[in-house]
Order: structure tokens, then C-alpha cells, then sequence
């Protein structure tokens, strides 16, 4: 595997078929939808650090930077959790996470000049902004029942743009990315 | 203040303890309290959440001034509060002073607000007007241009045991 093979590959776990995505359960009809990814021991391995980090945050005493943070609310982390599952349902290459002193938690994702970050500040919705070939766009206070379609595509052309495709990320590319609600059962 | 007259500042000292203004060949400090806050050896955006909660600027080491002394008070101090140094992480004054806006407005403006007891200090202040001149969402304004400073800070020194 060459190094942009490689670096590609990173952003994408493997990836099942078009079924599996389809089966991801994001049922938007119920109030409290529940995503069932458990029994995917590889998935479970690739996030699991990542859960890991972000339950340490309950943990943050005040002040915890030094500079009179404040850890993040119950909500926040909870809000989190749910659409690091949606990610891991959607086979979505692990992001990177963080903490801000205001109790914000960020993910993101980095490849050369490329950036995706995706903030928590308010239960139940999500902030995103992306960095892409100099072009800049983002949304403020969407819900995080499905991820959205300009995000989406952004996720896409981590990939896409790139001049080696790995064949797993050739299955992204597949995906209907004009309609987020794919990911809708 | 206009956007102008916020520029402006840069040119005059600003603290009858500053040893100078700050200068765009200058290299500063920010220094971290966390280890949340930096991951694979580079400083995270969350890290400068602080000049956007702050209604001072967000405050900063002038290594070519009593740089060492003044990160021993600044430890000293905010060890008392029962956090750990846990390193610094450092940026070309010209670096910062280069965040634009997509139409060209200045981001941030670097003043000189040394103390006694510590004649290296400064501040990064946002101007809040380039918020407005964006062209992006409030939040995603902030996380953008959180995420443009921290990849001009671009040398983390970590302390040994952090």
C-alpha cells in the first residue's frame, strides 16, 4: 500500500454494501432513535477509544485548562455519543475529538489540506464547518438526527479528490449523496 | 472602535511596562494548562477557545522578553488554582496578524500589555467585526477561524512528565 493509499484508507473504516448501510437505524420518527452497530466487533474496536475520551470529559473538574473552563454538560456528551454513533453506524472513519473550555466538544478530521469539524454546544444539534481547496462553508444549530448533505459531501471529497481511491473508498463515492436521507431507515 | 483604530493600536505601546510593540517577526507563547488540549504532537483549535470567552484578549508569552521568568509567574500563578503545566505552544506574530477574512479583513490584532511583573506579556484580540464580514455562520465563523489560529501555532513544546 503507498503512503496516499494509506492516508486515504484512514478515512475510511472498511465498508459493508449498500444493504448494510441501509440498515443503519436512524429511525427519525422516534423522539429517542436507537442505533444498533454493537455487533460489529471491528467497528466497536475502531471507535471505542473514542468513546473512551469523550466519557473522560464528564470527569473535568472546573478550571480544568487553567483558564476557568468548564466541562461539558451531560446533554453535550450525550448529544456526542449519539452522532459518534451515527458516524460508526455509516462506517465513517473515526474523527479526532476535542474539548474547548466553554464545554463545546469538537470532532474533526485532517488530510493535508483538507478539514471537517463537526461542534456540539447545545443539545440535539450539531455545528460544521469545512475547509476544502480554499473554499470554506458551514452550518450552525442543525439537528443531529441525520447528517447533513453538505457534510455529507464534504466527506465525500476527502475522498474523491484525491488521486488514489482505495477500494474502500470507492464505496462511499457510490452512495446517493444529494439525498442525506439515505442514511433513514 | 473602528477596524481601523483597532490596527492602529498596534503601532503604540500599550503598557508603560512594555519593553516595545509587538512585532510582526516576533514569536509568542500560549501556554497550556491541559494535555485535552493537544493531540499527536499538535496543539488542538479547542485550545483557543479562550479568545472568543474572554472579554480581554487572549493572553500570550513574548519569547524575546523575559520569556522564561514571565512563564515561571504565570505557572507559579495558575498552579495555585490546582491545574498542571503542561507545556506551550508557540506562533509568528505575522502568522496571526495574516488570518483574513474572504474579504480581506484582519481577524486578530497583537498588543503588547506587559505587566510588571511579567514585561513579555501580551494579548491576541479578536475584532469582532470580521464576523460580520465573513460570509460564513456565527458558529461556524468561530470554529473556522479557532481551527485557522491553531494551525499557526505550530511548534508545541510539552513538558516532560505532562
Amino acid at each position: 500500500m503507498d503512503v496516499l493509499t494509506a492516508v486515504v484508507t484512514t478515512f475510511l473504516i472498511p465498508m459493508g454494501n449498500n444493504s448494510i448501510i441501509n440498515d443503519s437505524i436512524i429511525n427519525n420518527t422516534q423522539p429517542n432513535y436507537y442505533i444498533d452497530c454493537n455487533s460489529d466487533t471491528k467497528l466497536n474496536n475502531e471507535y471505542s477509544n473514542l468513546y473512551t475520551e469523550l466519557f473522560s470529559y464528564r470527569e473535568l473538574q472546573d478550571n480544568w485548562d487553567g483558564y476557568k473552563g468548564v466541562k461539558p454538560s451531560d446533554e453535550i456528551i450525550s448529544t456526542t455519543e449519539r452522532f459518534i454513533d451515527i458516524l460508526k453506524c455509516n462506517k465513517i472513519l473515526k474523527p479526532k475529538i476535542m474539548v474547548s473550555g466553554n464545554g463545546e466538544i469538537g470532532l474533526f478530521w485532517k488530510n493535508q489540506d483538507k478539514y471537517i469539524e463537526i461542534d456540539f454546544d447545545e443539545a440535539e444539534y450539531l455545528s460544521f464547518f469545512y475547509k476544502m481547496n480554499g473554499t470554506v462553508y458551514g452550518e450552525d444549530d442543525v439537528t443531529i438526527n441525520h447528517i447533513p448533505e453538505k457534510l455529507y459531501n464534504a466527506f465525500n471529497s476527502l475522498i474523491t479528490n484525491s488521486s488514489t481511491k482505495s477500494e474502500n473508498a470507492s464505496i462511499i463515492s457510490n452512495f446517493d449523496s444529494t439525498n442525506p436521507t439515505i442514511f433513514l431507515t | 472602535m473602528s477596524y481601523e483604530e483597532l490596527l492602529l493600536l498596534e503601532g503604540n505601546k500599550q503598557s508603560i511596562y512594555s519593553p516595545s510593540v509587538v512585532l510582526c517577526d516576533e514569536i509568542i507563547a500560549r501556554v497550556l494548562f491541559s494535555p485535552k488540549h493537544y493531540l499527536d504532537g499538535e496543539v488542538l483549535p479547542s485550545a483557543f477557545q479562550q479568545i472568543f470567552d474572554s472579554k480581554g484578549g487572549m493572553s500570550i508569552l513574548r519569547l524575546n522578553y523575559s520569556f522564561q521568568e514571565s512563564l515561571s509567574k504565570t505557572i507559579e500563578q495558575l498552579e495555585k488554582d490546582g491545574v498542571k503545566y503542561t507545556g506551550y505552544t508557540c506562533a509568528k506574530v505575522k502568522d496571526i496578524r495574516a488570518i483574513l477574512t474572504e474579504k480581506g479583513y484582519r481577524v486578530f490584532y497583537v498588543l503588547d500589555t506587559a505587566t510588571k511583573d511579567k514585561l513579555g506579556h501580551a494579548d491576541i484580540f479578536l475584532i469582532r467585526l470580521s464576523f460580520e464580514e465573513s460570509g460564513l455562520t456565527k458558529k461556524a465563523f468561530k470554529n473556522y477561524i479557532r481551527f485557522e489560529i491553531s494551525q499557526v501555532f505550530n511548534e508545541l513544546i510539552v513538558k516532560e512528565e505532562a
